[in-house]
């Protein structure tokens, strides 16, 4: 087994408590929302839309906390020793943060077709809900992805600008700087983005517009999916990919030439 | 005899402030080396530049013939690894992740290094004194087989007999052809396991001597030390 897969076999390892945390809480959920149901104290719309906003929320949540967690690698002795070169490092850590996340969607997922399967009344899983859930599914993961990598080259960025400047108010600084490279990067997303919706707007991909229910209720009745739409976020997920690679290269560079903090004595 | 650690010409600067300029160092293999200088003065630095962990620096760092990072930190064993780990994280895990992330990790050499030093498998590493995760710290650097090992300061906060046992297991458990270089402010504790000293101040290593030569000339290696901040303050 090569040294890169046993560090990112341990990362993977060390995170499954987190996974176990956040799926436990969710499981949590549903059981109580199953007994205030059973009550009659939550209606059918909000009994099945909650778990199912509370799960994105959950997911975004587990996300920053992941990011978190990736970040920690390159502020660490520990990991930062290790005999690896930087940019091995660099993408087993968002690879580590990427896979941790898959498995929370899969368990989340899992648990959420459990439930479903097992309550009368649930809303329709038809094939094509379900293809263009999968299709959301995937997008998201790659967009995680993408911030994954892009969490890190603004952490490194910041930390390279900041050490140019006068050791005066650092902890301001770095905040600020990492705000503004933050909504930097963020809104070239965007302007990629709206490349996109032009596209859209000038009728070569009209799936692209599609709408969803905008309450917790009408997600738990009903929501249409449009047919096609793996086929219409094609270009998204390529542009989001050619990007993460982009940016994990910069991160690979950045992590070889950048300090990342002053490290405290032990103990 | 070759040399483990070549630096040529470092010099290291961090937010306008030069903490190291234009150091050259040559240590042979199978030496024990005490770098030594008043607080402030660079000795931990150093220590995080040859072990990889500071990377941006001018100059040149070989670590038995090697420059690339990777290959120089897969030859240094660094007391500073423990620095930021995780703090639930268990003396006896710690260990376990040592040996799986680090082919040249011997567990047997740390399990007995740890019963030496005693050190509780299951204790959590945040529940563990200062003094106790020095040792932890040790224990987890001399169970490495490496061919440089950097000891920082590992008896700060440690009382007398404790720091006589660390002692110890460094002589005991350091390979011969191993070159290790330790820093102390503690010199007469270590004076006797010193087969060279070298001396930072001003930014620079300012001497390097054999220490044999400076017990030969009837002088301690602490007062040999202290001549140079005789008559100015010091490096703070």
């Amino acid at each position: 087994m090569t040294k890169a897969s046993k560090v990112l076999g341990q990362l993977l390892g060390l995170r499954l408590k987190e996974i176990a945390g956040w799926l436990g809480l969710y499981v949590l959920l549903i059981l109580g929302l199953s007994a205030a149901y059973a009550l009659g104290w939550v209606d059918e719309g909000n009994y099945f839309g909650l778990p199912l906003s509370a799960m994105v929320f959950g997911l975004f949540a587990g996300f920053v906390r992941l990011a978190m967690l990736q970040e920690q690698l390159w502020t660490s002795n520990w990991w930062r020793l290790l005999p690896l070169p930087s940019w091995q490092l660099m993408v087993i850590g968002t690879l580590a943060t990427w896979l941790t996340q898959l498995m929370l969607w899969l368990g989340a997922g899992l648990i959420t077709a459990a439930w479903l399967t097992v309550v009368p009344g649930g809303p329709d899983l038809g094939a094509a809900n379900i293809q263009g859930g999968l299709v959301l599914v995937a997008l998201a993961l790659v967009v995680e992805l993408w911030f994954g990598a892009m969490i890190s080259t603004v952490h490194l960025l910041t930390e390279m600008i900041s050490d140019y400047l006068p050791d005066l108010r650092q902890k301001v600084v770095k905040v600020v700087l990492y705000a503004v490279l933050f909504v930097g990067l963020e809104w070239l997303l965007s302007g990629l983005f709206d490349l996109m919706w032009r596209l859209a707007a000038h009728g070569r991909h009209p799936e692209f517009s599609f709408s969803f229910g905008t309450s917790t209720a009408d997600w738990g009745t009903s929501v249409q999916i449009p047919a096609g739409i793996g086929q219409a976020f094609l270009p998204i997920f390529v542009l989001l990919g050619l990007g993460t690679i982009a940016l994990i290269c910069l991160n690979a560079y950045l992590l070889d030439h950048v300090e990342t903090k002053q490290p405290q004595q032990v103990g | 005899m070759s040399n483990v650690l070549t630096i040529e010409n470092l010099t290291y600067r961090r937010n306008w402030k030069t903490i190291l300029t234009d150091v050259s160092l040559q240590l042979p293999a199978g030496q024990i080396i005490g770098l030594l200088g008043a607080n402030g003065a660079g000795k931990t630095t150093l220590m995080r530049l040859i072990a990889g962990s500071a990377v941006q620096f001018k100059g040149q760092i070989q670590v038995d013939g090697q420059t690339a990072m990777a290959r120089r930190k897969a030859s240094v064993s660094y007391t500073g690894q423990l620095t930021d780990i995780e703090p639930r994280w268990k003396v006896g895990q710690i260990a376990e992740l040592m040996a799986r992330l680090h082919p040249d990790f011997r567990m047997a050499d740390f399990l007995q290094l740890a019963d030496l030093l005693g050190l509780q498998q299951k204790q959590r590493f945040n529940r563990l004194s200062k003094g106790n995760q020095r040792k932890l710290a040790l224990a987890v650097t001399m169970a490495r087989r490496t061919q440089l090992y950097l000891l920082d300061e590992p008896f700060d906060g440690i009382d007398v007999m404790t720091r006589k046992a660390m002692l110890n297991s460094i002589v005991r458990w350091l390979p011969n052809a191993a070159t290790m270089v330790i820093s102390d402010h503690h010199v007469t504790d270590i004076d006797q396991l010193l087969d060279a000293v070298v001396v930072i101040k001003d930014q620079t290593i300012v001497a390097h001597a054999a220490a044999d030569e400076i017990r030969e000339g009837g002088q301690s290696i602490e007062s040999y030390f202290e001549q140079f901040y005789e008559g100015g303050e010091n490096d703070d």
